[in-house]
């Protein structure tokens, strides 16, 4: 029990059960119910000022400045959301010491490229302030820029003081080096600013303007700020009405920069990231191997998303799309190095998002897999349900000589306090104990003993049994859970926070969820509704 | 579109330290052999400056179950036979720089969520942590209270610094609760701290010009920005303008005359393979950081909870190794590592090299300077882990190696603390018959250091306010 606890508690920190009263120094880590909007009132629920994630600022730097920094993002502390959290989660975001030294190493890096490269210079000023007439061209492009990376015109106050320290440089090309420096390291370029202005018959709520709804809109379709033309929408008013941000979401999903932005979030929702980090004495396990279970996964979501099809299809499908490698890994005929489609046996157990090997992979941190991890991981990704907290107390169960792991689940059952959450943890992992480490089938473990593939989700009514992953997706694609649990990543996404069903977001978890049924679950329609609901339109008013 | 590929050499350039020399092991050396570093000079190093070392290596160390005698001798004051864990700072020579602390807990501030690594973080915050859905720590952490107080004169008010990841709960936490990160990387450790120490003086000044024209810049946009937003933003800005501040002492401060430009260490590769050259660089630069007296308090964090130790032998990840026998990670059927005995083993050479580390560090420390003085002269230094047998992220036993002559505190004692545990291992039944209060709280040991490091107020408490928190006789002149 105690090495359970070490696991099962870390992977379930994360779950939205019981919430403490603070104690000690920590200011109130939950804003909660907003008092000054009255109950049965529609609210849009807690936000806070939202930092650019590190995909975001690589994305939107190198979309203003046609300038690649991925390698300087690379030496970025790592965000801190914990585990199964999003990395866009507004709560853990700061800006360490250590993290203002990185923005400045890359502001620098920006500065001397704009100080030396001519061509860059004019390209990304829309002028060459070396050449030419100066004051003219610094103040075309600081409006340029200041919009561009403030993502709203700017005032000018804040116009005037950037003139004066382009101003602090003699040569023109150097004046342009520190703008950019200081832009990039601006609360306002960093931070998402959102106030807003007083809706006439809501207590405390704002509506966004139009430039605070084209950067949400933005970094929840395309993970990256707003380009020009984006900008020039909410200039000229298009993003005042939710038929206009629906006109825009609808345009924007269709631009490349969608599958891009989109994919971020599939990274994370179905713990392709852990790839990353993840370790396994298995020589086949190579950096290209984890590149190829990345794409296959991406490549899927890319069908479901946009393809216009039923997206609760990505947990069932009969096909995925393997290269050499992959085909190798799943014992499919050999495949070339490019990817393809390829149909998957009748009978095979793999199938759906739970067969690709990156979620298998994801589900497990060694080179052992476990039942609990595995089964916690589809609680928390597949069906948004995750196991509650352990309550305070559990009893501490220490090691007893002759104590074999196979009696772990008589542990956990024989025990109430932890039978309560096991029971239903567990029996998921059983039924993708076919699966090793790294995704494979296997029939037997290490000793030649069979392996355990009777699964049961017990959190589903009727408590289906299944086995393997692709009747594991079945069973979640048939029950509300698994659109539900669709419909919930979408709103973290792009809110930044997890939803609170039971205090405010119902409505817009449920409207979205019936536009997101009524539109056969196209994908791209639960997009459009998060994206035209009260809490992605307008905010609780600042608190005072 | 062309984009513009920019690299770490790029950024190298645009700071103007282009061609600087890489260098592998040993770094120390190196530094000052060949470079001429003149730290040595008296002025180098302040005589009354107080300094705080904390070294993390996490998930405890082998006891209780399987090895109670592996770590705590079984007598206490000087004199005491040395222990296996403890052979590792024997044969470095320290061991006689060194205390070792035993009978600590945070059991009473363990949290009430009963989450076993969520409330690890309490025993450098001495808060129990909290759970909003996900876990948070209560802090400031200790070294980032003392750093408040003797980090404000120094171009870093304190370094922290780990190898691979942030920490494994093994890392400092901000007032507000958020983790301070790691530094990962030698190379990048290096940049920051001694980076502009080798520019040539005059280019030196101009970036430091610029940047402060351009940090002033950014302070004055937090400012007017915090004027229009609403007060949790504001707090959320507040941050944000004290790591510019903190960012603007390091990197404004005038390059300095006394410390020469150490070389720029090689970088290391973030694999499984021995560690020991990374871990003894990392050392090597925050000690170096210490002696150019860049900063005052460091951090330094041996991670790495999930990576293998093939040059141990042990080809399974630690965290494995530590829970073998019970091993609840695993499900069903036989896991690699169901050899309890063998796990005994692998865990007790991850161990000792942990320990190794430690000895590396407090040697590092005591290394005499031209003037004959050394950096443990005025120092509160304190290695530990987060747990005490971390199979069984036990929050009592916590293994503790206390060093450091602040306060005239003497080395080559046990120092034991009156303990009443449940288990009965070796340790808990010698230490039951100690005197004092029984189960002090871990929270003593940093009112200790921290009250040695004159970093409290005057009748200020470290950590719960609600717990009978006192110093420790013996440690740092208390």
């Amino acid at each position: 029990m105690v090495a359970l606890r070490f696991v099962v508690f870390c992977l379930l920190a994360a779950c939205n059960g019981t919430v403490s009263e603070p104690v000690g120094p920590v200011d109130s880590v939950d804003p909660g119910i907003d008092p000054r909007i009255p109950a049965g009132v529609p609210d849009p629920g807690p936000m806070e000022l939202r930092r650019l994630t590190h995909y975001e600022y690589e994305r939107t730097i190198e979309a203003a400045f046609q300038t690649d920094v991925g390698d300087l993002v690379a030496t970025f502390p790592a965000e801190s959301a914990r585990p199964f959290e999003l990395s866009n989660t507004y709560a853990r975001q700061t800006i360490s010491t250590l993290q203002a030294d990185r923005y400045l190493a890359v502001a620098r890096a920006l500065g001397a490229t704009i100080a030396t490269d001519t061509t860059l210079r004019s390209d990304v000023l829309g002028c060459d302030p070396a050449s030419g007439d100066r004051a003219g061209c610094v103040s075309a492009y600081l409006d340029r820029l200041g919009r561009r990376l403030y993502r709203r015109p700017l005032d000018a106050e804040t116009k005037a003081r950037l003139g004066e320290l382009e101003a602090t440089e003699m040569d023109a090309a150097e004046g342009a080096a520190r703008v950019v420096e200081a832009m990039v390291q601006s609360p306002r370029f960093l931070f998402r600013v959102e106030i807003g202005s007083p809706i006439t018959d809501r207590a405390a709520v704002h509506a966004l303007d139009g430039w605070e709804r084209a950067s949400r809109l933005s970094f929840f379709l395309w993970s990256e700020g707003p380009d020009d033309a984006l900008l020039d929408r909410a200039q000229a008013g298009e993003l005042d009405t939710s038929e206009g941000i629906a006109a825009a979401a609808r345009s924007m999903l269709d631009d490349p920069r969608a599958r891009e932005g989109l994919s971020a979030l599939v990274t994370e929702w179905f713990l392709v990231d852990r790839l990353a980090t993840a370790r396994r004495a298995v020589p086949e396990f190579d950096a290209d191997l984890r590149a190829a279970m990345a794409t296959e996964v991406r490549m899927l979501a890319e069908e479901y998303m946009f393809g216009g099809g039923d997206f609760l299809g990505i947990y069932t499908s009969d096909h995925t799309y393997v290269n050499d490698r992959l085909a190798a890994l799943y014992g499919l005929p050999a495949a070339g190095a490019t990817f393809e489609r390829v149909v998957l046996p009748a009978d095979s157990v793999r199938g759906g998002i739970a067969g690709t090997a990156a979620f298998l992979t994801g589900t497990v941190r060694s080179d052992e897999t476990s039942s609990i991890i595995r089964g916690a991981s589809v609680l928390h990704a597949l069906v948004c349900d995750p196991p509650a907290p352990p309550p305070p107390g559990v009893p501490m169960l220490m090691p007893e000589e002759g104590r074999s792991l196979a009696d772990l689940e008589d542990a956990h059952t024989a025990n109430e306090v932890c039978a309560s959450c096991h029971r239903s943890i567990d029996p998921i992992g059983h039924g993708l104990e076919m699966f090793d480490a790294i995704g494979r089938l296997r029939t037997t473990y290490s000793d030649g003993s069979p392996v355990r593939e009777d699964g049961l989700i017990r959190g589903i009514e009727g408590e289906p049994a299944f086995r393997g992953a692709r009747e594991l997706g079945a069973v979640v694609a048939a029950s509300d859970l698994g659109s539900a649990c669709a419909v919930k990543h979408v709103f973290r996404w792009a809110l930044g926070r997890p939803e609170d069903v039971a205090r405010y977001d119902a409505p817009t978890i449920d409207g979205a969820g019936d536009s997101f049924a009524g539109a056969e679950n196209d994908f791209r329609e639960l997009v459009v509704a998060i994206a035209t609901s009260d809490a992605f339109m307008n905010r609780r008013a600042p608190l005072p | 579109m062309t984009t513009k590929k920019l690299s770490r050499r790029t950024i190298l350039r645009g700071a103007g330290i282009a061609g600087a020399v890489t260098i592998g092991l040993p770094l120390l050396e190196a530094m000052l052999d060949d470079r001429g570093l003149s730290f040595s000079k008296a002025s180098a190093q302040p005589t009354s400056a107080r300094r705080f070392v904390v070294m993390h290596w996490p998930q405890g160390l082998p006891m209780g179950w399987n090895g109670g005698d592996f770590f705590f001798p079984t007598s206490a004051g000087s004199g005491y036979s040395p222990t296996a864990a403890l052979q590792p700072l024997v044969d470095a020579g320290v061991l006689g720089d060194v205390n070792v602390v035993s009978g600590l807990t945070y059991e009473r501030i363990r949290s009430s969520l009963g989450d076993a690594h969520g409330h690890a973080p309490a025993f450098i915050t001495g808060y129990e942590t909290v759970n909003d859905g996900g876990i948070i720590a209560q802090g400031p952490s200790a070294d980032q209270v003392a750093a408040r107080v003797i980090g404000t004169s120094t171009r870093f008010a304190s370094l922290a610094t780990g190898l691979y990841t942030q920490g494994d709960f093994g890392n400092p936490w901000t007032g507000r609760g958020a983790p301070v990160p790691l530094e990962l990387s030698p190379q990048r450790l290096f940049d920051r701290v001694f980076g502009s120490l080798s520019l040539p003086e005059d280019e030196a000044m101009l970036q430091l010009r610029r940047t402060q024209s351009v940090l002033d810049l950014v302070k004055d946009d937090i400012t007017t920005l915090q004027g229009n937003l609403g007060s949790n933003d504001r707090g959320r800005l507040e941050d944000h303008l004290t790591s510019i501040r903190e960012l603007e002492r390091a990197v404004t401060s005038p390059p300095s005359t006394e410390c020469a430009a150490p070389a720029r260490p090689a970088d290391v590769p973030y694999d499984d393979g021995d560690a020991t050259e990374y871990a003894r660089l990392m050392i090597d630069l925050v000690a170096m950081a210490l002696r150019c007296d860049l900063t005052r308090v460091a951090f330094v964090s041996l991670g790495g909870i999930w990576r293998t130790y093939p040059h141990l032998g042990v080809g399974t990840d630690y965290h494995n190794v530590c829970h073998t026998g019970f091993n609840e990670a695993a499900s069903v059927g036989p896991r690699l590592d169901d050899d309890r005995e063998l796990a005994a083993e692998y865990y007790r050479r991850i161990g000792l090299w942990h320990m190794e580390q430690v000895a590396y560090f407090v040697n590092a420390l005591k290394t005499p300077d031209a003037m004959g003085g050394s950096l443990l002269d005025d120092m509160a230094f304190v290695a530990l882990s987060e747990f005490g047998d971390g199979g069984l992220h036990h929050e009592s036993y916590i293994p503790i190696i206390a060093a450091g002559r602040l306060g005239g505190m003497t080395g080559g004692r046990h120092v034991v603390n009156r303990c009443d545990f449940a288990e009965g291992w070796q340790e808990g039944a010698f230490c039951a018959s100690a005197p004092g209060p029984a189960n002090r709280c871990i929270n003593d040991l940093w009112q200790s250091a921290l009250t040695g490091l004159a970093a409290l107020g005057e009748g200020a408490l470290f950590g719960d306010p609600s717990l009978p928190t006192t110093t420790i006789p013996g440690l740092w002149g208390a």
